[in-house]
């Protein structure tokens, strides 16, 4: 009773310390903030942010609220995030297939690769990446990359949609979103006892529809009397047309993609190197071909033992966007940070920006674990 | 043993020895894609190698006070900018008379470091004194105000002294403020646990930035004027709490690799619980997690240069400012580089130390 009691007594007097503390943090703030004229309370978000904020995926104009800004430096966020976690995935892979082949020269390639970028800070990468985009030739001596693609030192231009409105994006998104789900939940748990077959058979025509769907909702919104394919072409000192990529978005995507690739690479090696020996040794003995070793017993084993730790690394890679400050790039970190200096709800914003942190690293373990779990249904059946 | 499973295996591939020449091309014959790509990839190193080595050595200028050399046309890397501007580089804002001070404080915290990697130090009751001695030597050196020093406030200090102050004391406060939460983490009681938890999972999903930030800018709003402090303190103490986070999971990780006969032996024993946690569970969690550990100093080393963007001085910065004169600017890729390598070399010893420890405790298990 004495003990159960002492435990009690010990328990709420944490949490009351810690509540104490979060409740003093905040009052004092208020306070502070206060004394400088600054009112607490969400109401700042509708009003006009008055700077302009750079790249954007959608446009953005200096008399936007404070919310669309956020959710365009959130946007910016996920995209170099997701962009960059899929390449580094690829490049990742295909460097761990060259620590695994056997062959001298490429495993000594790939090593040095590794070696090199696990070994510099992440920062200086960017800015190095940074100077190097930056240091392309002037818009009128562009580098031509095939028929649309120009390397400047204002950026790289590659060909895009004559799609200006905001609402055909949102569109779009929503259908990308409902196919997603919709081949989501097809391949899930629910319909576990149709045929595999069937199951892609099914997927492949949501997909198709989708595909054409987009495109027609596409090709309808266009501007009117343009070509749907905008191409980059040189008009007095710079590019007309197409989508311009500034060098701080190609520095930021290719810094994390390469930094990404070198540990995904350790990754799946490891991973790969941890299959039991006595499970292949099992397969040949079945007489089982190469392929069939590696794709039915080496490949399910390697992706489940390296699920956490790829978990790991993505929420990582989504973190590490937010090196782009240091070469101008608006992420949502960027943003929130002006958006502090010129309205000065700095209470607000943080925890604004730990919200979507939050929601986003719990987004991509949710989505990680259910891969996890789907993956364990196939291998108990 | 080994010799049974050798006869097993009937030998029918290899008739005689083989030379390597025999080999590689055997090789060859077997795999001729994979050969073929291994030569090209070969040509094109090489290749790349020599453009390296032609702009880096044979054109490269090591000595121009001016910048002028390094301006003509076909001049290759400009060295000549370290060569120059080193002193910025490595010691930032720190005053001209006093740096021997700031290079003797590097020296020490390397001396200490490299000390703290031999065996004979790896007991609580040596690590410990060596990194008070170590840290406390480098502060007040850097520092001042006693022995005659003259006093340096850190609002100068700056370069490579500075990001070694960072970096060290992050790493010391880590080991405790982990060890700490982690026991907080394990704790019996259930709201204790459930609140540090909570705790950990929110500092881990937030960037290093945003955390180093609300330390930074934010927190001083929050906090009664006295306790406002320096801003580099308050920035080492956000970082510290970012990296125990991920540490307390390290080890809380290497607690639960343990067989927990371990700790019902020392329960029915009679042993109270700081017996347990300091003699039993605490010394075998950190064995186990050593090589992760030693993953995370390396990673709090990479990240220690993020301290720029919030202002600090440190070696990022003042390699900036070293090549941020209308003389320099044309050589920021030579200081970069110089930047690199230095960081590169300290990393890869550290990581391939880690890589060292850990095949020699998987050894010492299966004895």
């Amino acid at each position: 009773m004495t003990r159960n009691m002492k435990n009690t007594l010990l328990q709420t007097s944490f949490v009351a310390v810690l509540v104490l503390i979060i409740a003093g943090f905040l009052i004092t703030a208020q306070n502070n903030l206060r004394e400088q004229g600054i009112t607490s309370g969400f109401g700042f978000l509708e009003r006009g942010t008055g700077w302009d904020m750079g790249f954007t995926f959608l446009p953005t104009s200096i008399s936007d609220p404070y919310w669309w800004t956020l959710l365009m430096g959130f946007m910016n966020t996920v995209i170099v995030g997701y962009v960059a976690m899929a390449l580094a995935t690829v490049l990742g892979v295909v460097l761990a297939a060259m620590r695994i082949s056997g062959n001298a020269v490429l495993n000594a390639v790939a090593l040095v690769y590794v070696d090199i970028i696990r070994n510099v800070p992440p920062i200086l990468q960017v800015l190095a990446w940074y100077a190097a985009f930056s240091a392309f030739p002037a818009p009128r001596q562009a580098i031509q990359l095939g028929d649309g693609i120009f390397l400047t030192a204002r950026g790289m231009f590659v060909p895009a949609l004559n799609i200006t409105d905001p609402a055909t994006a949102v569109v779009v998104f929503i259908v990308i979103a409902v196919t997603a789900i919709l081949i989501w939940i097809g391949l899930g748990k629910r319909f576990m006892f149709e045929s595999f077959r069937r199951k892609a058979s099914l997927s492949a025509s949501v997909l198709a529809a989708a595909l054409i769907l987009i495109t027609i909702i596409c090709a309808a919104s266009r501007i009117p009397d343009t070509p749907l394919l905008s191409i980059p072409e040189l008009k007095g000192f710079n590019f007309r047309g197409g989508m311009s990529m500034p060098p701080e978005l190609s520095a930021i995507l290719f810094a994390t993609m390469f930094y990404g690739a070198a540990y995904i690479a350790e990754i799946v090696r490891g991973g790969f190197l941890s299959v039991d020996p006595g499970k292949v040794e099992a397969g040949r003995a079945l007489g089982m071909s190469g392929w069939m070793i590696f794709s039915r017993i080496q490949l399910p084993i390697t992706v489940q033992n390296i699920l956490p730790m790829m978990t790991n690394l993505y929420v990582w890679l989504i973190k590490a966007t937010t090196l782009g400050i240091a070469v101008g790039f608006s992420d949502l970190f960027a943003v929130t940070v002006s958006s502090i200096n010129q309205s000065g709800q700095t209470i607000e914003f943080i925890l604004i920006l730990a919200a979507a942190f939050w929601l986003l690293n719990n987004g991509l373990v949710w989505i990680m674990n259910d891969i996890g779990t789907r993956m364990h249904l196939r291998q108990a059946r | 043993m080994a010799d049974v499973t050798l006869s097993s295996r009937p030998k029918t591939e290899r008739p005689g020895k083989q030379t390597h020449i025999g080999r590689t091309i055997a090789y060859a014959r077997k795999h001729p894609v994979l050969s073929l790509l291994s030569v090209l990839v070969i040509a094109g190193l090489l290749w790349i190698g020599y453009r390296i080595f032609d702009w880096a050595i044979l054109r490269g200028v090591f000595y121009s006070p001016d910048s002028q050399l390094c301006r003509v046309d076909g001049a290759g890397a400009c060295w000549a900018v370290i060569q120059e501007r080193w002193r910025i580089i490595i010691y930032g804002l720190y005053p001209f008379d006093q740096q021997w001070r700031s290079a003797l404080a590097c020296l020490l915290i390397m001396v200490t470091a490299i000390l703290s990697c031999i065996p004979v130090f790896w007991r609580f009751s040596r690590i410990a004194p060596l990194w008070i001695a170590g840290f406390g030597g480098f502060t007040i050196l850097m520092s001042g105000g006693i022995f005659g020093l003259e006093y340096i406030p850190v609002r100068q200090w700056g370069g490579l002294s500075l990001t070694l102050f960072v970096f060290s004391s992050v790493t010391i406060l880590t080991m405790p403020t982990s060890v700490i939460l982690v026991l907080m983490r394990q704790s019996k009681l259930p709201w204790v646990s459930r609140s540090v938890q909570a705790i950990i999972d929110f500092v881990r999903s937030l960037p290093l930035l945003v955390v180093l930030f609300v330390a930074a800018v934010v927190v001083p709003f929050g906090l009664p004027d006295f306790m406002i402090g320096e801003k580099l303190f308050r920035v080492i103490a956000g970082f510290t709490l970012y990296v125990s986070c991920y540490q307390a999971e390290i080890l809380r990780g290497g607690i639960l690799s343990l067989p927990p006969g371990q700790d019902e032996a020392a329960k029915a024993l009679g042993l109270g619980y700081w017996h347990r946690v300091s003699r039993i569970i605490l010394p075998q969690a950190f064995k186990v997690s050593l090589p992760s550990t030693i993953n995370q100093i390396v990673i709090i080393f990479l990240e220690t240069p993020l301290i720029v963007i919030i202002g600090f001085f440190e070696v990022l910065a003042s390699g900036n400012a070293a090549f941020g004169t209308a003389e320099w600017g044309i050589a920021a890729k030579e200081v970069y580089i110089f930047i690199g390598v230095i960081f590169f070399i300290f990393s890869l010893s550290l990581s391939r130390y880690g890589a060292y420890l850990e095949a020699r405790l998987s050894k010492g298990d299966r004895r």
